[in-house]
């Protein structure tokens, strides 16, 4: 392994760790989405709520909306409603009975921030010891017999409730996470306990011991992977301002895919390499990428110009890893175009980088033109 | 020949990665070209771009009444629509490039800084992502034309074409006369600034140039909503 190699792993690592959601907020993000269920519960209806998404997965990442402060984090929960007799004969009346009770009290009402097709937003605001953050609260029915789907999640499926126009979207969300938790464990068990002793040293005053910090709090380097593709895409398709990115769940997807073959000994370079290498290989065949916790494919709905997008990041990327890290200049380029502007700033800070000289300040005086 | 040669020197002197040669080519008055690597290492908006690009500018006798021509070793990205047919970056509206070459008491040294690194970052950008980071110009007339108005403040395209005479030739615009924009105004009140700014960093050739162009678009212009309106007419005399 070279010395960039590991260099490069450290600071990615290190900088997507910046993003990452911090031990107080993970604790209180768990207690908000299970006082939600209590006020369901309160309200007669019987609901498990459980976090999907990143936050299910351990891949949380600050959104990129300008790269530095006031950025604030989405994590997604799911409401499971059941009901013994009849149930909800639609879903908009699944919905109405859980956005009810929640604009109903007196704690919630002042947080719903919207309600989607496919969720209501409540936001909690910043406080001194964390960011703010918004929980998007999903509701949903058991799935009997999903057709097609992995026995080993086919118990996680679910139909969720989206309304305008009323829609049972069959789903598994919860399967999904699963499948990637069952995928990372190799990956978690690999140096686990001299991870845990670096975020109990990084987090001072957040665990009384080692013992304490919570499993969830740990991050594989599968994880960390998952999250510096997830940041470089929003890096990407904002500076290429274009909207039309690929989903986190398509890109977690992949990133495990291309980690199957690996040793579990891969370092996070190691990890977002395969991916780059995989997906470069997937340019001239048919492009689909299909969920392993239910009979879809994630990419259906990409239209042609969508698949373009990807697979110009897919390069930029590429490029960004390759830079040479023993140029100051190109190494704070590379690492700031994957995660973002100021992390190699806070890496010189924290001793990981030496300072690379000041770049220029680019005057937009004169714009091309063509006779 | 020798301003040409000492602005080459003193771009030279600044960056030593680049070599200066003067070169003759038959009958054809001489010129000086600079070549080398030129490291672009500059931020817009918080987004940092580092590249190294081989590249000659030339630089022609009459520098700097005329604007120098830089063309890449290696070209630029497939798609950049900024290059012209004989393979040279496309750097922007000659009147602006010459404004902007004003900004030092070396005018490579502007050019450099004001022009080129900035077309350079440009390039860089939409070789990563395919989007121009600071937008450009409509290409031909329309972009010059575009420039004036901007530069100008006004929109109504004759009103560009007369006050960019005004400043190409002398006579018939006067500083306490009337402005030529047709606003009424003074011109000491109007444009009067804009129109001794261009006098003073612009040679006369290439404001005559950029006239000759902003009133070929202001034509087209004037041809197209002429056709617009005969269409509209046409439209509602069929409905009536």
């Amino acid at each position: 392994m070279t010395t960039q190699h590991q260099t490069l792993s450290k600071a990615l690592s290190r900088g997507v760790s910046y993003l990452d959601i911090t031990p107080t907020m993970f604790r209180e993000a768990t207690e908000h989405y299970r006082a939600i269920a209590g006020t369901l519960q309160s309200h007669g209806l019987d609901a498990d709520i459980k976090p999907y998404g990143s936050f299910g997965t351990g891949t949380v990442v600050r959104p990129s909306t300008d790269e530095g402060t006031g950025s604030y984090y989405d994590l997604d929960i799911l409401a499971e409603c059941h009901r013994d007799e009849c149930g909800w004969t639609t879903p908009s009346s699944l919905r109405e009975e859980v956005d009810g009770i929640l604009e109903d009290d007196g704690t919630y009402a002042k947080m719903i921030e919207g309600s989607t097709h496919q969720c209501v937003t409540l936001a909690y605001a910043e406080t001194d010891s964390r960011p703010a953050f918004r929980l998007d609260l999903s509701s949903g029915v058991h799935m009997d017999l999903p057709l097609g789907t992995d026995v080993a999640f086919a118990e996680e499926a679910v139909n969720l409730a989206w309304i305008d126009p009323d829609e049972w979207k069959g789903s598994n969300p919860k399967g999904l996470c699963k499948w990637f938790n069952d995928q990372n464990l190799r990956f978690r068990v690999y140096g686990l306990e001299a991870r845990r002793k670096s975020l109990f040293e990084e987090n001072p005053g957040a665990y009384a011991s080692v013992e304490e910090i919570p499993e969830d709090m740990d991050r594989s380097a599968l994880q960390r992977a998952v999250q510096v593709v997830k940041r470089s895409r929003d890096i990407y398709y904002r500076r290429a301002r274009e909207d039309r990115a690929p989903s986190s769940c398509a890109l977690m997807v992949l990133v495990t895919r291309f980690a199957e073959m690996l040793p579990q000994s891969s370092d996070v370079t190691t990890i977002v390499e395969s991916f780059v290498e995989g997906c470069q290989a997937m340019r001239d065949g048919r492009f689909a990428i299909p969920n392993p916790a239910y009979p879809e494919d994630l990419a259906a709905n990409w239209e042609q110009e969508k698949v373009d997008r990807f697979f110009n990041w897919i390069d930029e990327l590429k490029l960004n890893l390759q830079a040479d890290l023993s140029d100051s200049a190109k190494r704070d380029a590379a690492i700031d175009a994957i995660l973002g502007s100021g992390t190699s700033d806070r890496l010189v800070r924290d001793k990981i980088f030496d300072p690379a000289p000041e770049p220029v300040r680019i005057n937009r005086n004169v714009k091309p033109w063509r006779l | 020949m020798q301003d040409c040669l000492a602005a080459t020197h003193a771009l030279r002197k600044r960056h030593n990665s680049l070599t200066c040669t003067v070169v003759y080519i038959g009958d054809e008055a001489p010129y000086a070209r600079v070549d080398g690597t030129i490291r672009l290492d500059g931020e817009q908006q918080g987004v940092r771009l580092v590249a190294d690009y081989e590249l000659s500018i030339v630089v022609s006798e009459d520098f700097p009444a005329s604007v120098p021509k830089v063309r890449l070793s290696d070209g630029a990205p497939a798609t950049y629509p900024h290059v012209d047919a004989d393979g040279t970056l496309c750097l922007g509206v000659n009147g602006e490039i010459a404004m902007a070459m004003n900004n030092s008491a070396v005018p490579l040294i502007a050019f450099y800084d004001e022009v080129l690194l900035p077309n350079i970052y440009a390039i860089e950008y939409y070789r990563r992502y395919r989007v121009m980071p600071f937008g450009d110009r409509s290409h031909g007339s329309q972009g010059v034309l575009e420039f004036y108005r901007e530069f100008f403040d006004v929109d109504d395209e004759s009103a560009v074409c007369q006050l960019l005479r005004a400043a190409a030739f002398r006579s018939p615009y006067r500083r306490r006369g009337k402005c030529p924009c047709g606003s009424k105004l003074r011109a000491t009140r109007c444009h009067a600034n804009h129109i001794d700014q261009l006098r003073a960093c612009v040679d006369k050739s290439i404001l005559m140039d950029d006239l000759a162009l902003v009133a070929n678009a202001a034509n087209i212009t004037k041809t197209k909503s002429a056709k617009e309106s005969a269409r509209l007419r046409l439209k509602g005399h069929r409905k009536t």
